[in-house]
């Protein structure tokens, strides 16, 4: 009997040979995507595990820093302290990341993101050291551990131990290599490729004992044995009072720390600056995505097979009538379907692996065959190619094996005007799915070009920023001439911060009594508001050639002046205002106010921020930007790169354009943007394979009432009309249903950007008329076919 | 063998209600050749359908081997058909997708017959309808006779105890139909009942014994003087 269901299985593949290709490739695209899919959310939901015991690690996050919400990022002097107050805390360790610095080995010069650790990082995460061992690696401050594809990239094939990287270019660190890890795993938050002991930090920078400043640290630990976190939590309370009961009044209120568990962070964190990028979202997103698609090429076998019912039923009642049951006939066709599926599943793997590089470049992932060729893997194929194979075979083999035997064979079913409707059913699911996506696609498209337009000062300029050292700080004034020279270039401009480069934050109160407000900070060189675009509402800008600019004078931003509780920009110019605390503490006035601007993600909140010449002789420039006409900027690149060359041999200067820097910010939307177009593509590939069987399928049923219509002066263009309508009017009724679900889906996703567009009616336009001209395309020619025949030839075929 | 009752069969649609089988009263005994006989529409496929029961009466009595079958559930009428009928038809109804060998080894499966015992018994029946050396073949590579040969061989590879034909030769050629006429003749001499519906009188005459029939009633019943 098996052995029967499966020739016969295998010959219906056979004869139906363009439905079987169609149903069989539609499945095995989605089967192969599903797979990536799974895949993806295994590497995401897998996050942080291959530590030792990761349940135990937490990290400090803040639920209210200085009135300035959450925060992920911890002072330097909180970590330290805890492991020496709490007992709770087995091992704690810093993991501060902050500019990227010029690291030079010989004559290899790369710009890299460097990170500082306490010794007992290996004690909290897993580190796996190939070279020099993970207790002493990090015991001396003139030391540094790279990673194993770094070791490669600046030694090559030598020992790195033992061999010195200079690090930082004037006055630069160096660090001798004494230890190499093992790269970290794709999959995991705190990761690093170049890593120095904090002791290289404190003798650079001094010792780190500042409770109220906030620099792009993170505070890791892990949680002692035997007892709970929730112990942990409890002395926290008396932890902040001791060490900010004297120097904050508010603490309670203002300084609030809890734990967040490290597994936790990577998709379900909300805390401001933080370092990973999961999302949450997109996962459900993908996961949801990936059914989307295997609904569609279900729905193709469904209407592929539905569709040969007519043919298939006198097999039935032949079978019937001979002595079939019920039970083997449904034995019969849900074979056919897992052969289908089973087909469709190998073909799929295949693909999953073609498409990896491509799913990569979506996903923002870096998966190999490897990763992919494992056990889990095959058994999730194994579990989609049998559920898909159920759920598409079950309905066909219910239906087909219902009918009563004499009826099938008269030709007479009364269910199959049924079958018909819930065809035209499905592929009008079909197409409200691919609209959906379609519309997904533009709508992420519009926001991102939205992001690009509003941070270009003009539309027809860009700025460009690179990082300098002390020494062209210095040099400033000269750097900038000289660029000035450089043809296209507008204006030029220093700052100790950009737009995108945030990170330095700073208290600002209006007098010693009045609340603290934090404040991002740009000490800066040149006519900065000028160069970056950035529009004064109410008084004037800073003057370098006025003393009293250079000493005391500031310019906030529209969010600063409600966070001082001014009335109005106006009401805030001329106002006095102390900047930083402490020793460090600088008074001024407030001499302008800025239209806000954006140095975040368009996710954030502008943040109150204030622009001013440099308060303190050590703060100084780490940036140049750099205003000028868009279509000179190759030119400009090897400009820059000669003047600063000049300037400082020993630096290299890395030109970013500030619109592709916010683009970097936004590297979750954009990948969002990149998997719904590329699976709206996919979709909508699948539904025209789908649609286009339909009508074959059609034009085949309708041969002879095409002929009769013919014989009786129905016109070519008629015909043509008549066949391509019924399907046109099911992808109209599918972009009918598409609209209202993707404008709340979509009007959702865009609810988590603070700056956002509206979704514009011609989107919708955009989406519909491509739908319905790539679904035209895939209807028109089996229409043109069937309307061109001879119809002596549709009639002698009755 | 077969004795049915007052037979009603009334189909309706949503206007119109047709009586196909108007109080029919027929017994056929064991070993007997019937032919039924009439014109388009007189019910006579109809009797022929439920008499082997792939249909069911509107209403009255059919006794098919001593058991009232007229309410049988499909389930207990398919038990009793896969076991004791043997069906030809005038399109033939050969499965297009399964070889002469697998179309009439079809049945045999359904019986659960093992495979070794449905090969020696297929071969057998393929041997007697002079099919052998076209068992490998599809039905679309066969002439109209051959296929209706293949038939003949499945509707009686089971040994079925009673054999139905629904115009058998409506579609073959005069010789291919004689041949399908004397393997009905001889399978009838070999014990199995026939019953056979025709327009032809010729075919009929095959037979021993004429129902006719005219708008869903038996009108005459006659013997026919045996020639063969």
């Amino acid at each position: 009997m098996f052995k029967n269901f499966l020739k016969v299985a295998f010959r219906q593949l056979r004869k139906n040979r363009f439905y079987a290709i169609i149903s069989i490739s539609g499945l095995a695209l989605s089967i192969g995507c599903c797979l990536l899919m799974l895949s993806y959310l295994q590497s995401e939901w897998s996050y942080d595990q291959q530590n030792h015991q990761p349940e135990r690690l937490y990290r400090v996050v803040f639920e209210n820093y200085l009135g300035q919400g959450k925060f992920a990022t911890t002072p330097l002097p909180i970590g330290p302290a805890l492991g020496q107050e709490l007992p709770e805390v087995a091992s704690v360790t810093r993991v501060a990341k902050g500019l990227t610095t010029l690291t030079r080995y010989q004559d290899k010069r790369f710009f890299e993101n460097l990170a500082f650790i306490d010794t007992a990082f290996a004690e909290v995460f897993h580190l796996d050291f190939i070279e020099g061992d993970a207790a002493t690696a990090l015991a001396t401050p003139q030391s540094v551990v790279i990673s194993e594809s770094y070791a490669k990239k600046y030694f090559g094939d030598a020992n790195p131990i033992g061999k010195t990287l200079e690090i930082g270019s004037s006055g630069a660190l160096y660090s001798t290599v004494s230890g190499v890890f093992r790269d970290f795993p794709q999959n995991t938050t705190v990761e690093f490729d170049l890593a120095l002991p904090f002791s290289t930090f404190e003798s650079a920078y001094g010792p780190a004992e500042l409770w109220q400043q906030m620099p792009g640290n993170y505070t890791f630990f892990r949680l002692a044995e035997h007892t709970s976190i929730e112990v942990a939590e409890a002395k926290l309370t008396a932890f902040t009072e001791r060490h900010l009961a004297d120097q904050l009044d508010d603490w309670q209120q203002n300084y609030q720390m809890a734990f967040q568990p490290l597994l936790d962070i990577h998709l379900h964190s909300d805390y401001g600056r933080e370092s990973s990028s999961g999302n949450l979202k997109t996962l459900y997103l993908l996961g949801l995505i990936a059914l989307i698609l295997l609904l569609i090429a279900g729905i193709n076998y469904v209407n592929y097979t539905t569709a040969r019912f007519p043919k298939r039923a006198k097999e039935v009642s032949i079978r019937k009538i001979i002595g079939a049951n019920r039970r083997s006939l449904i034995g019969q066709f849900m074979m056919e379907t897992v052969l289908t599926t089973a087909l469709a599943g190998i073909l799929a793997i295949v693909l999953a692996n073609l498409f990896l590089p491509g799913f990569n470049l979506i996903s923002g992932k870096s998966f190999q065959a490897a990763d992919l060729n494992q056990p889990w893997f095959y058994a999730s194929a194994l579990a989609v190619i049998m559920l898909v194979g159920l759920i598409a075979g079950i309905f066909p083999a219910l239906f087909l094996s219902g009918f009563r035997p004499l009826e099938a064979m008269k030709g007479k079913f009364h269910q199959l005007s049924m079958a018909d409707l819930s065809r035209k059913g499905l592929v009008v699911g079909q197409f409200a799915a691919s609209v959906i996506l379609l519309v997904a696609t533009l709508v992420v498209w519009q926001q991102m070009e939205y992001v690009r337009e509003s941070i270009r000062p003009e539309v027809s300029e860009q700025v460009g920023v690179f990082q300098i050292n002390g020494k062209l700080s210095e040099q400033f004034p000269i750097l900038q001439e000289e660029l000035q020279q450089v043809a296209g270039v507008e204006r030029v401009a220093g700052g100790s911060n950009v737009a995108t480069f945030t990170g330095d934050s700073w208290p600002m109160q209006l007098d010693l009594n009045s609340p603290k407000v934090q404040t991002e900070n740009y000490a800066v060189q040149g006519a900065f508001l000028e160069t970056m675009g950035y529009e004064l509402i109410a008084g004037r800008s800073l003057d370098a050639s006025r003393a009293s600019d250079r000493n005391g004078a500031f310019v906030i931003n529209e969010t600063a002046v409600k966070a001082f509780d001014f009335p109005s920009a106006a009401a805030a110019v001329g106002e006095r205002a102390l900047f930083g605390s402490g020793k460090s503490q600088k008074e001024g006035q407030i001499i302008g106010v800025v239209k806000d601007f954006h140095f975040q993600s368009f996710h954030d909140q502008v943040e109150p921020a204030v622009i001013q010449f440099a308060p303190f002789d050590w703060m100084r420039s780490q940036f140049v930007a750099v205003r000028f006409q868009s279509d000179e900027t190759d030119r400009l690149q090897t400009a820059v790169k000669e003047i600063v060359q000049t300037l400082d041999p020993n630096w290299h200067a890395d030109l970013h354009f500030l619109d592709e820097q916010f683009m970097e910010l936004h590297q979750n939307d954009l990948q969002q943007g990149r998997i719904f177009g590329s699976f709206a593509l996919l979709a909508i590939f699948i539904s025209c394979l789908g649609l286009l069987g339909l009508v074959t399928y059609s034009a085949e049923q309708r041969t002879k009432e095409i002929g009769i219509r013919k014989v009786l002066g129905a016109s070519m263009a008629g015909i043509f009309r008549m066949l391509s309508m019924d399907f046109l009017r099911l992808v109209l009724i599918a972009f009918l249903i598409a609209v209202p679900i993707s404008w709340y889906l979509m009007t959702n996703w865009l609810e988590g950007f603070t700056y956002r567009i509206d979704i514009s009616v011609v989107v919708y336009l955009l989406a519909g008329i491509s739908a319905f001209a790539i679904a035209m395309l895939a209807v028109s020619f089996q229409s043109l076919r069937a309307a061109v025949a001879n119809p002596v030839e549709s009639l002698r075929n009755e | 063998m077969i004795k049915t009752k007052g037979l009603v069969k009334v189909y309706r649609t949503d206007e119109v209600e047709t009586t196909a089988l108007n109080e029919v009263d027929v017994e056929i005994k064991q070993g007997e050749f019937v032919s039924i006989m009439g014109p388009s529409g007189c019910g006579k496929s109809t009797l022929l359908n439920i008499l082997g029961l792939i249909d069911n009466p509107s209403g009255g009595e059919y006794h098919f081997l001593d058991h009232e079958v007229s309410n049988y559930s499909e389930r207990q009428r398919s038990n009793l058909r896969k076991n004791n009928i043997g069906f030809i038809f005038q399109s033939f109804n050969l499965i297009d997708e399964l070889t002469v060998f697998e179309n009439v080894e079809l049945p045999l499966i359904y019986t659960k017959v093992g495979s070794k015992e449905r090969k020696e018994r297929v071969d057998e029946v393929l041997e007697k309808m002079n099919m052998m050396h076209r068992r490998n073949h599809f039905p679309q590579q066969l002439s109209g006779g051959q296929q209706q040969r293949v038939a003949v061989a499945r509707a009686i590879v089971n040994n079925p105890k009673l054999i139905l034909a629904d115009e058998p030769t409506g579609n073959l050629d005069s010789s291919n139909g004689d041949d399908v006429m004397k393997t009905l003749v001889h399978l009838n001499q070999e014990g199995a009942t026939i019953l056979m519906v025709t327009h032809s009188q010729y075919c009929a005459e095959f037979g021993n014994r004429i129902i006719r029939m005219l708008d869903g009633q038996v009108v005459t019943e006659n013997v026919v003087q045996q020639y063969l």
